[in-house]
């Protein structure tokens, strides 16, 4: 089981470089970005909520995983090799931990969660393996989840408009890869989606931009990174 | 600055496998077909399979009522250039534009009488477009109406106005939707620093995170008789001469650029670091270039005529290439379109027109230019009268020297009414096609 999770982690891992590579060579100039606290984030979406499994197994209501903190909201399945799509998500966040964590204003009110797709085979062990790679080592928490099943976490990628489908090859038979368009939720406190990004508009600089707006929003926001 | 990922963790061979099949995946996830929001996935590269158009019910034609109509351009198809599909929505309320949702699976068409957005389920099978929401409670919302340009974002659709409720003026303003159907704020087109309130187009460089928009006219003017409207001195004064740029994290006008005689459609330079726009204007007809000057500060300025511009061609749709090195411009009122070359964009030269019926409205050109599509309807009680109303679909191949029709759909013969916006769909598109 620990092998073909450490292939499962390694993998994403390498394609998350790659998506970092890439995006790294290829990048367009930083945008203009307003300064934070000088505009306001729109409520895309209300505040949504689905039954997850923890690193531990534990079952947690996603609206309690979110609740009081500023939370970036990534999907992601352990088998995903498009750099453009998972890596990106995975890169992007470790970039924005490791900003947040040297930033007195998201250090301990920034949380970060990735959730998968893809419930039949990131079972708990596999999210378990990922969450001991990433999600102690710094103060800003990076936490993973899976959820029993595909219906249990139904309700959560209906609300926030993630579809997932199945590819399959020309002979029609599934290829394991799940056709998803990678968005990434920035969410407020109250559980409102107030900026979600797509590949074209996913930077840190963006995300880090908008947290710290929220930040200053939501002085109270308290990740539970101070208790830890 | 912002640091990247720590990338010494990736075991080298596997770096370098996968390496290998990415490199092409990953440059191409900025743009979709020309004229579309960046923010959209589901890039048609290849051959669009279907043609959607948005089009006007007409008195004594067919039905008489708005519907979307799908015909298929699958080359070596038995119903190749055919109507395959039509989906009538009820009434006639200025059926206009339409866009995608950032995943492509839903299709928001506006009419700018009435008010209405139609949206319709494409993703499900595109062959076969169904009609999911209707939202008939804009001006009641938001104050604005003529919901006109349709504009994906990650998760919400901006949608530019043309009027407002109040006047039926030209000062309007843009409303954002979540996908959802749901009014989740609006924004007053600037009346400050030279702004005139005026809306059209939105055009979005997401890199320099910047929103360019241009300006028409209201509701009094786009529903009046055409012929009524040239012969009102005061109505005419009443058409919007400005473009906008906009700090679009913040949704803040930044610059007003004096533009007079109606900016319409504008097209961003979709090659990497081309962070130019150009549009057309409708009654000085002139192209218009916006870009920064040698200083760094974003400017607009007219670049060349189209056609003659005292015989007052009317400049309507246009479209540029993939590659930014050439633009498509109709001119409404002589039937035609012209091929400008883009090579310098502070220069453009029209080097190929053809006149494709007695008026040509809406251009619609594949990824790689090679097929070009024309529609013919420009406002109802615009469009041409008698014999030159001619209303179709045309399609045709560009050879690069030529255009050649490769079919045509009579709009009026197949009882459809005034042909006006079209979409690409192909196949059952994947949600995370990039």
């Amino acid at each position: 089981m620990t092998a073909r999770g450490g292939r499962k982690r390694s993998g994403l891992v390498a394609a998350a470089a790659v998506a970092a590579a890439l995006v790294a060579s290829d990048a367009a100039p930083a945008a203009k970005l307003p300064t934070p606290g000088t505009y306001r984030l729109q409520r895309i979406l209300p505040p949504a909520d689905a039954e997850l499994l923890d690193a531990a197994g534990a079952r947690k209501r996603f609206s309690e995983v979110a609740k009081g903190a500023i939370t970036a909201l990534a999907f992601f399945y352990g088998q995903c090799r498009d750099p453009s799509g998972c890596p990106l998500a995975w890169s992007t966040f470790e970039t924005v931990r490791a900003e947040a964590d040297a930033d007195p204003l998201l250090k301990t009110r920034l949380r970060l969660v990735f959730v998968s797709l893809d419930p039949a085979r990131d079972t708990v062990p596999v999210v378990r393996l990922l969450q001991e790679g990433e999600g102690c080592s710094a103060s800003v928490p990076w936490v993973f989840f899976t959820a029993a099943s595909e219906g249990a976490l139904a309700p959560l990628l209906e609300a926030m408009g993630q579809a997932v489908g199945r590819d399959v090859n020309a002979a029609g038979a599934e290829t394991g890869a799940l056709n998803h368009m990678l968005k990434v939720f920035l969410i407020d406190p109250e559980g409102w989606a107030r900026e979600i990004y797509s590949v074209a508009y996913l930077t840190p600089e963006n995300l880090l931009n908008d947290a710290r707006t929220l930040a200053l929003e939501f002085p109270d926001a308290d990740s539970g990174s101070k208790a830890r | 600055m912002t640091s990247r990922a720590n990338l010494g963790r990736a075991p080298r061979r596997a770096l370098a496998a996968i390496l290998s099949g990415a490199a092409a995946i990953a440059g191409a996830a900025l743009a979709d077909e020309t004229c579309n929001s960046p923010f959209m996935s589901g890039l048609i590269k290849g051959q669009e399979q279907y043609l959607h158009v948005w089009t006007l019910g007409e008195n004594g034609v067919g039905d008489e009522s708005d519907k979307l109509v799908t015909i298929d351009v699958i080359p070596g198809s038995k119903t190749y250039g055919k109507v395959i599909h039509t989906i009538s929505v009820g009434g006639r309320g200025e059926a206009h534009h339409m866009g995608f949702t950032d995943d492509r699976k839903h299709l928001w068409a506006g009419r700018l009488d009435d008010n209405k957005i139609f949206i319709f389920d494409v993703g499900s099978d595109p062959s076969t477009p169904k009609l999911v929401k209707t939202i008939d409670d804009l001006a009641e919302k938001t104050g604005y109406v003529g919901p006109h340009t349709f504009y994906a974002l990650p998760g919400r659709m901006l949608v530019q106005a043309l009027s407002n409720k109040k006047d039926h003026g030209g000062v309007t303003g843009l409303v954002t939707f979540n996908n959802a159907g749901e009014v989740i704020s609006t924004t007053p087109m600037p009346l400050e620093n030279g702004g005139d309130g005026y809306g059209y187009d939105i055009a979005i460089n997401p890199g320099e995170n910047l929103l360019l928009t241009s300006a028409f006219t209201g509701w009094t003017n786009y529903m009046m008789d055409v012929g009524q409207l040239l012969q009102d001195s005061t109505a005419m004064k009443n058409f919007g001469a400005t473009m906008v740029i906009w700090d679009l994290k913040a949704m803040k006008p930044e610059q007003v650029f004096a533009v007079p005689g109606a900016p319409l459609e504008i097209r961003w330079a979709l090659t990497p670091g081309a962070d130019w726009a150009i549009t057309a204007t409708a009654l000085t007809s002139k192209l218009y270039l916006v870009k920064q000057d040698a200083q760094k500060e974003w400017r607009a300025k007219a670049v060349a005529d189209i056609g003659d511009p005292a015989a007052i061609p009317l400049p309507v749709d246009i479209s540029i290439a993939a590659d930014a090195r050439s633009l498509w411009v109709n001119t409404f009122s002589d039937g035609t379109t012209r091929l400008f070359d883009l090579s310098d964009p502070e220069a453009p030269k029209q080097i190929y027109s053809k006149k494709i019926g007695a008026q040509v409205n809406m251009v619609s050109q594949s990824w790689d230019g090679k097929r070009v599509y024309y529609t013919s309807s420009l406002l109802a009680n615009w469009d041409k009268k008698g014999a030159d109303n001619e209303q179709f679909l045309k399609g045709y191949a560009w050879d690069g020297r030529e255009l050649h029709e490769t079919f045509a759909v009579d709009f009026h013969k197949e009882g459809l009414g005034r042909a006006h916006h079209m979409k690409f769909t192909a196949g059952a598109p994947k949600a995370d096609a990039k």
